[in-house]
């Protein structure tokens, strides 16, 4: 029975809207004067609206002495009025910088302990892969080249104690480029070259650059579990950093 | 975590009923009447809803003799006519509100209502249950759409709404029955 009512109440809310077609409100009128109780529903509601209209008003005074009562800014912020900028310019300039400086540093101090995190896993990790050019003398094989491998180990030395480590970067970087030439005499210490360049990064605090040569270590040697495991570990140990 | 801007809403749960409404209304009114865009359109309500506050701050509105979505709505005409110097609005502010002489052509069918009760509808509406009193008031009065109500009263949609509605009118309509037949043996 209920639902009747819904589609009934839309017709008399189109009827007091004035919303419908002179026919549509002939018919209208038609069934009210068929049907008792329709007739009854539509005359309470109409009668509900004219009470409604009457006793609104107390209704909506309570709405003035709301707003009567909220400062200005509590207004503002309850219907959603964005502040103008100029206004609260120097105030939130103020808090703008406490804000920039408290951000500054947090995220300094934390960018520091991620720096001291990733030069201590440089230091430690230095010895874990043993490169052929022994810092104590001796070169490789019978195609070493003295010059090339005594460049390096001076290199690597820098590279170990964290000396001149930003110059010692540049230049094993350049030589690094050139050793994956296979025409290269360096060629022979490519992966030497990676690791010692990959740790030297890591003293300089910088954690993408080791990823990637120690990625092509694993690449070059996937049969050697000498050079490649030590790689692989030293991946997830800045990884886990 | 409870806001400051959470708090002003609970605390003032009618009113900011009454500018979510409005605000939806007014900006519909405005670009249609208008021809405002969104933004200016947005811009004018805001500065109705300020012109209002400092309307009533300055002891200017201190008692409502029109609805308060009426006066609003003339707050945000001229507010936009300060806007555009040739707008020309229609004569009505709102095209879809209650015709006054089909309300009386119902009321008048089987001869009218006597003032006992009249005045037992207007007890019967100022102590509706909840959320019949939120779903009538917003619908009957505030002239919210069904979408509107949903939202705000935490209905799934509008479908729930109106069988809510319809489910209330019946309550209503028995319980003024019954207090019409206690008048009578009174």
């Amino acid at each position: 029975m209920n639902k009747d009512y819904v589609y009934f109440d839309q017709q008399v809310d189109k009827f007091l809207r004035n919303q419908m077609s002179e026919e549509e409100a002939i018919a209208f009128m038609s069934e009210l004067s068929s049907d008792v109780e329709k007739k009854e529903r539509a005359r309470i509601i109409a009668l509900m609206i004219k009470s409604m209209d009457k006793v609104g008003i107390e209704h909506d005074q309570q709405i003035v002495n709301q707003i009567k009562g909220l400062s200005k800014s509590e207004f503002k912020k309850l219907i959603g009025i964005k502040t103008t900028l100029i206004s609260l310019f120097p105030k939130a300039m103020k808090y703008g910088i406490a804000a920039c400086i408290a951000c500054t540093l947090a995220f300094g101090g934390y960018k520091y302990y991620n720096y001291q995190q990733t030069v201590s896993l440089g230091n430690a990790e230095y010895n874990a892969y043993v490169a052929d050019i022994d810092l104590e003398g001796g070169y490789r094989g019978d195609n070493a080249n003295i010059e090339i491998e005594s460049k390096l180990r001076a290199l690597f030395s820098n590279v170990k104690n964290g000396i001149k480590i930003s110059a010692t970067i540049k230049e094993l970087d350049s030589i690094y480029k050139e050793a994956l030439s296979e025409e290269s005499l360096y060629n022979n210490y490519v992966d030497d070259i990676a690791w010692n360049l990959a740790i030297a990064y890591l003293k300089d605090g910088n954690r993408e650059k080791p990823l990637i040569l120690l990625e092509d270590m694993i690449k070059r040697n996937e049969g050697y579990s000498e050079i490649s495991l030590p790689a692989k570990e030293l991946i997830k140990k800045i990884n886990d950093l | 975590m409870q806001t400051e801007k959470d708090d002003i809403l609970h605390n003032n749960k009618e009113l900011n009923i009454f500018f979510s409404h409005m605000q939806k209304k007014s900006i519909a009114f405005l670009r249609k009447n208008y021809s405002l865009s969104l933004e200016a359109a947005e811009d004018v309500y805001q500065d109705s809803c300020l012109a209002m506050y400092e309307n009533i701050h300055a002891g200017k509105l201190v008692s409502l003799t029109s609805k308060a979505s009426t006066y609003f709505t003339k707050v945000c005409m001229f507010q936009a006519l300060k806007k555009i110097r040739d707008a020309k609005p229609t004569d009505s502010a709102d095209d879809a509100s209650y015709n006054a002489n089909k309300i009386d052509t119902l009321i008048g069918l089987d001869g009218g209502f006597s003032i006992g009760q009249q005045q037992a509808m207007e007890k019967i509406i100022k102590s509706l249950p909840t959320p019949c009193n939120q779903i009538l008031w917003a619908y009957y009065y505030d002239e919210m759409s069904m979408e509107e109500i949903a939202k705000i009263i935490n209905f799934s949609n509008a479908n729930s709404v109106k069988t809510k509605k319809s489910q209330c009118m019946s309550r209503l309509k028995d319980n003024y029955s019954d207090v019409i037949k206690e008048l009578m043996y009174e």
